[in-house]
């Protein structure tokens, strides 16, 4: 009988065979990530940071950090689903006995992963780069056509006017979430804001000579690799 | 006690006289001040308060003195000897208990192939923890006294018995309550000697110990018989796995040799292989477990199966292309035997010989691979290595052996056990069945217990 | 004129006592085992020294050259005591050179001996000839001013030190429970020496604590991380093996902060040796019948006395290894401790 029910199993050692010590490296060559070498893993960081000590043990700066530095890849990328909580706060910078610039290191070994392709784009930045277009279209924040357009982003089949093309608000699909955070304030709201706001949401008004500006501002962007 | 009281232990001598170390360290021991071997002395105090009889080495078996880790001096026993089998290895190696016999038997020595024995029970032990110290002290306890009451010294077979009892000894003499509790079990079982007294032994002696003791006689037979027969080991490139159950249950109990890496890994089995001229080669996991594991290769055999393949058998393939895997312990060996082949299935085959330092010491001096040390139960292959110690006509013995088994069971079959007697006492067999204690001679191959029985 | 004090042992404390001793007027006999003076940093030929990267010489040199040319020392070299009797305040010595003295004090200062780490048989040491000590890390410098791994030449890619070998360790019995005090420190200046000159190759410590104590930690602890880029790696070494594939070590040990098993290869591995009393200690002690630690044999103060240089027997002071795991400063200091304390018993009268 096999107990283990498995009679045709390998397991392959759990043993590290080697660092990856070049890892550590380029994330030093980074102006945030020089100040890594001075951790002594006292931990004092990750016993003040709200993400670690409120969301999943598994954030763990000092972790990472060691990690990081005998370039432990396969152990960085188990938590890479957590990776992208940090709330910068900025605690762990501020307690630091040994001066690293905890918050920023931490950055600084997410961009070293993700450009060595060793971690998806965190969820955050997607949204950053939706923010981003939004801005760079109207010149200001259209805050229906981003939500709604999120939303979209999200899964969700909302209803499009037919000409631009943009989400309509709350005409289609919407989470239940949002329905219940909108209800509240808008029983209470005065009755000019909700009318602006729906105009805004259906005649999306942009900044004057907007146009003209928008080109030069996306190329500056563009080259500063804001939009990657 | 007397011991924690030395300025040196160099040279001395316990008042008993069981308790011996050399006038100088022998190598770099580990301890200047051994704990273990303090149970020495607390023996001769048992045994001074009347409450326990050391069974003591004497000259009558011819013991030839060997150095543990701590640099104490072991008197190995030689002659006169109670084996102790081993249940995996009678059943599943049995050329690895008849090839030591064959050793015994070509020395001329004397010994006891005892039926009046019992399993050490230290598989079930370490398989589930269902045993405890009190049972496992009643069961060698009770070996012991059987042994004692022949006069034969008991030899252990297996690897775990033999650590088994060394950690129960050490139990048993530490503990006052242990020894209250397991006297009242021996005394039923009239395993007690006539004063009431526990019988234990002055030392707990593993075969690969007398292996290892009587290497430069295995060494003198190689050069007068297996040389002769045009064998040649020096070629043969040697990895060694040394069981954990004999060197690192009780490390302080066992041999060492400044010939042997300076003193700094056990000894045995790389002793005897390096006396017969073989190349002992080193490799990065010698110190790793074989992956057996008592309950893994029950029911957790992925276990056993991916540790004795990925941190052995590919290692030793890898680093150093060893021809073959010598042991000294029974689950070792079968655990790297039956397990190559399953690696075959996941591309993971590293195929190399297996077998035990006393297999392979016999083959050198000539025994016959399969009457003797039973190749056949082996599934690694080991014809390549038959080749390269040049018995190359290993295909004529095999059909001799074919032959002589069809012959047997001719013979069985046909009930005639008379001339199947005859033919044994011809047959240059081992003979495992000279005497048992209760004084008849081969009691058990006989016509209403046959010898080979299908 | 003060009677005169017998100092044993002619290392930083035997050479602290010696030169007080001496300063103060007192007649003064040291006798030292060895053909030299200095101890083992002089006669084991140690490289730099924490905690001031000083080279022994600089250190000692001047204490030598004092006790050689004061008149009031006389230094008896490849001398030992073999025996003592009488009160205190007037010992009669024999020495082994067939002299006898009668001295008012004395000062045992006989250090330690290096762990002999073929007593780690998993360690590889005597196996592997890229396992080396850290006392002969010392010597590879001192004696050959470059950094190379002996079974080939070469410099090594990767250098492991291995902290605590023969320290803080049970399985060694009860003798080798202590902490070497100096380890931790003098493997930061080790590996720091070895980024200076080589900056190329990695180095890593081995450590279950890191123990640079008092001022040591910034210059001994911060420095070769910070500036060094010496990484430390929480976990004991548990065995060395060597691999014939690729030739290099490996360095088996659990990275307790990763909670995983590991086998890194390593070109060079270092092992930090531990103290032990020397056997001149052990010695001794039974000549003047001195109290030891039961366990690590080390002398031991008296139990009524707050300093630890006074020993259990009146007149007789105790300074440096031969107490326990001590540094050079220190053992100098004990040393003139001692030699002002003997001083003292002898009776002296001090005018400056
Ligand atoms: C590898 C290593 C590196 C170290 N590096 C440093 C460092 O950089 N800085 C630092 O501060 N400390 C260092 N230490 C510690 C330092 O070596 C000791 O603190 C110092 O040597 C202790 O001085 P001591 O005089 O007590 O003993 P020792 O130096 O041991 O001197 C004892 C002397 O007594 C002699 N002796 C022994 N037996 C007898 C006898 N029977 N009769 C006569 N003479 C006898 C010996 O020959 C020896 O000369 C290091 C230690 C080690 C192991
Ligand atoms: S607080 Fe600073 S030194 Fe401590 S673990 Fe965090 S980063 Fe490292
Ligand atoms: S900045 Fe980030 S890592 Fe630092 S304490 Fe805040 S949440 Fe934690
Ligand atoms: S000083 Fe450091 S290396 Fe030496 S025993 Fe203490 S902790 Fe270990």
């Amino acid at each position: 009988m096999d107990v283990s029910g498995d009679w045709n199993l390998i397991i392959l050692p759990r043993v590290i065979n080697d660092y990856d010590l070049d890892f550590a490296k380029e994330v030093m060559s980074l102006p945030e990530g020089k100040t890594m070498i001075q951790c002594y893993q006292c931990s004092y960081c990750t016993a003040s940071c709200p993400v670690h000590n409120y969301w999943d043990e598994r954030y763990n700066s000092r972790h990472f950090i060691h990690l990081a530095r005998l370039g432990l890849i396969d152990e960085l990328q188990k938590r890479a689903d957590v990776m992208w909580r940090c709330v910068s706060c900025h605690k762990c910078t501020h307690r630091c006995p040994k001066g690293v610039l905890v918050e920023e290191v931490l950055k600084a070994i997410l961009k070293t992963m993700a450009k060595k392709g060793l971690i998806d784009e965190y969820p955050s930045k997607k949204f950053d780069k939706f923010f981003t277009e939004s801005v760079l279209e109207y010149g200001r924040i259209e805050d229906g056509e981003l939500l709604f357009g999120w939303i979209e982003k999200q899964g969700y089949n909302v209803v499009k006017d037919p000409i631009l093309k943009k989400p309509i608000p709350f005409l289609g699909e919407t989470p239940e979430w949002l329905k219940q955070l909108v209800m509240k304030p808008i029983k209470s709201m005065n009755i000019s804001f909700l009318v602006l706001n729906a105009k805004h949401m259906l005649f999306h008004p942009r900044t004057k000579n907007w146009n003209k500006f928008k080109q030069v501002l996306r190329k500056v962007v563009q080259e500063e690799g804001g939009l990657t | 006690m007397a011991r924690a009281k030395l300025e040196s232990k160099w040279g001395y001598v316990s008042p008993g006289g069981i308790l011996r170390y050399p006038e100088e360290p022998p190598f770099p021991v580990k301890e200047y001040d051994a704990h273990y071997d303090h149970i020495f002395e607390m023996m001769e105090e048992l045994e001074a308060k009347g409450e326990i009889l050391i069974y003591r080495i004497t000259e009558e078996h011819q013991p030839i003195p060997v150095y543990t880790s701590t640099g104490r001096i072991k008197l190995i026993p030689t002659n006169k000897l109670w084996h102790h089998k081993s249940c995996g290895q009678c059943g599943n190696i049995p050329g690895y208990p008849a090839s030591l016999f064959w050793f015994m038997n070509k020395f001329g020595l004397d010994y006891l192939n005892e039926p009046h024995q019992t399993s050490c029970t230290a598989w079930n032990y370490h398989g589930s923890g269902t045993s405890n110290p009190v049972a496992l002290a009643a069961v060698w306890l009770r070996n012991m006294h059987q042994a004692w009451k022949t006069g034969y010294y008991p030899l252990i077979h297996c690897g775990t018995s033999f650590g088994s009892y060394k950690e129960t000894r050490e139990q048993l003499i530490m503990n006052k309550e242990l020894r209250d509790a397991v006297k009242p079990i021996l005394k039923k079982l009239g395993r007690l000697t006539e004063d009431g007294r526990i019988v234990i032994p002055q030392e707990i002696v593993h075969y690969s110990e007398w292996v290892h003791a009587m290497r430069y006689r295995i060494k003198e037979l190689y050069e007068k018989e297996g040389k002769a027969k045009g064998i040649d080991v020096s070629n043969v490139r040697v990895a060694i796995h040394n069981a954990c159950h004999t060197y690192k249950m009780i490390a302080d109990d066992y041999p060492y040799d400044p010939e042997v890496y300076n003193g700094q890994r056990p000894a045995a089995s790389t002793a005897v292989i390096k006396a017969l001229g073989a190349q002992v080669v080193d490799y990065s996991t010698w110190y790793d477990c074989c992956g057996f594991g008592f309950r893994h290769i029950l029911t957790e055999r992925e276990f056993t199966r991916s540790m004795a393949i990925q941190r052995k058998l590919k290692v030793i393939a890898e680093e150093v292309k060893a021809d073959v895997i010598i042991t000294h312990d029974t689950g070792c060996t079968t655990t790297f035997e039956k397990n190559q082949w399953i690696g075959k299935a996941h591309g993971m085959y590293y195929p190399v010989a297996v077998m035990s330092d006393v297999m392979f010491a016999a083959l050198a001096c000539g025994a016959h691979p399969f009457k003797v040390v039973q190749l056949y139960w082996n599934c690694s292959h080991y014809e390549p290595l038959l080749e390269k110690m040049g018995i190359t006509n290993w295909r004529e013995l095999k059909k001799e052996w074919e032959d002589t088994v069809k012959y047997i069971s001719e013979l069985e079959k046909a009930g005639k056990y008379d001339e199947l007697m005859e033919f044994f006492k011809e047959y240059d067999l081992y003979e495992p069945y000279s005497r048992t204690s209760t004084g008849k001679p081969r009691a058990s191959a006989t016509s209403n217990m046959p010898l080979f029985k299908s | 004129m003060a009677k005169s004090v017998l100092v044993i042992g002619g290392g930083p404390a035997g050479l602290g006592a010696a030169r007080i001793l001496g300063k103060l007027g007192i007649p003064t006999i040291l006798v030292e085992k060895e053909d030299r003076l200095g101890g083992n940093p002089i006669l084991n030929h140690y490289h730099t020294l924490i905690p001031r990267k000083l080279k022994p010489e600089q250190v000692l040199g001047p204490y030598i050259k004092e006790v050689e040319s004061n008149p009031n020392v006389q230094v008896k070299l490849k001398t030992e005591l073999t025996a003592c009797e009488g009160e205190p305040g007037s010992y009669k010595v024999t020495l082994s050179n067939g002299e006898t003295h009668e001295v008012g004090a004395i000062v045992v200062a006989k250090g330690f001996e290096h762990f002999d780490p073929r007593r780690k048989g998993e360690l590889g040491y005597g196996l592997y000839p890229d396992v080396i000590t850290n006392l002969e890390l010392e010597q590879m410098f001192s004696r050959e001013g470059r950094l190379y791994r002996p079974s080939n030449g070469q410099l090594p890619k990767r250098v492991a030190f291995v902290f605590c070998v023969g320290s803080r360790d049970r399985q060694l019995g009860v003798t080798n429970v202590h902490c070497c005090r100096y380890g931790c420190a003098l493997s930061g200046l080790q590996a720091m020496e070895i980024k200076q000159h080589y900056p190329d190759v990695d180095v890593f410590c081995y450590y279950m604590d890191v123990r640079t104590y008092g001022t040591w930690e910034y210059p001994f602890y911060w420095a070769p991380q910070e500036q060094y880029g010496v990484r430390y790696v929480r976990g004991r070494i548990a065995g060395i093996t060597y691999s014939p594939a690729d030739g290099r070590l490996r360095v088996k040990h659990e990275d307790t902060i990763v909670q995983r098993p590991a086998e890194v290869p390593m070109d060079l591995v270092v092992l930090v040796l531990g103290m032990e009393p020397s056997a001149g200690t052990k010695k001794v002690a039974k000549i003047l019948g001195l109290a030891q630690d039961p366990d690590s044999k080390f002398l031991v103060p008296s139990e009524e006395s707050g300093s630890n240089i006074i020993s259990n027997k009146p007149g007789i002071f105790i300074a440096g290894a031969c107490k326990g795991p001590i540094d050079i400063e220190s053992s100098l200091a004990e040393g003139e401790a001692a030699g002002a304390e003997a001083a003292a018993f002898v009776g002296a009268k001090v005018t400056v």
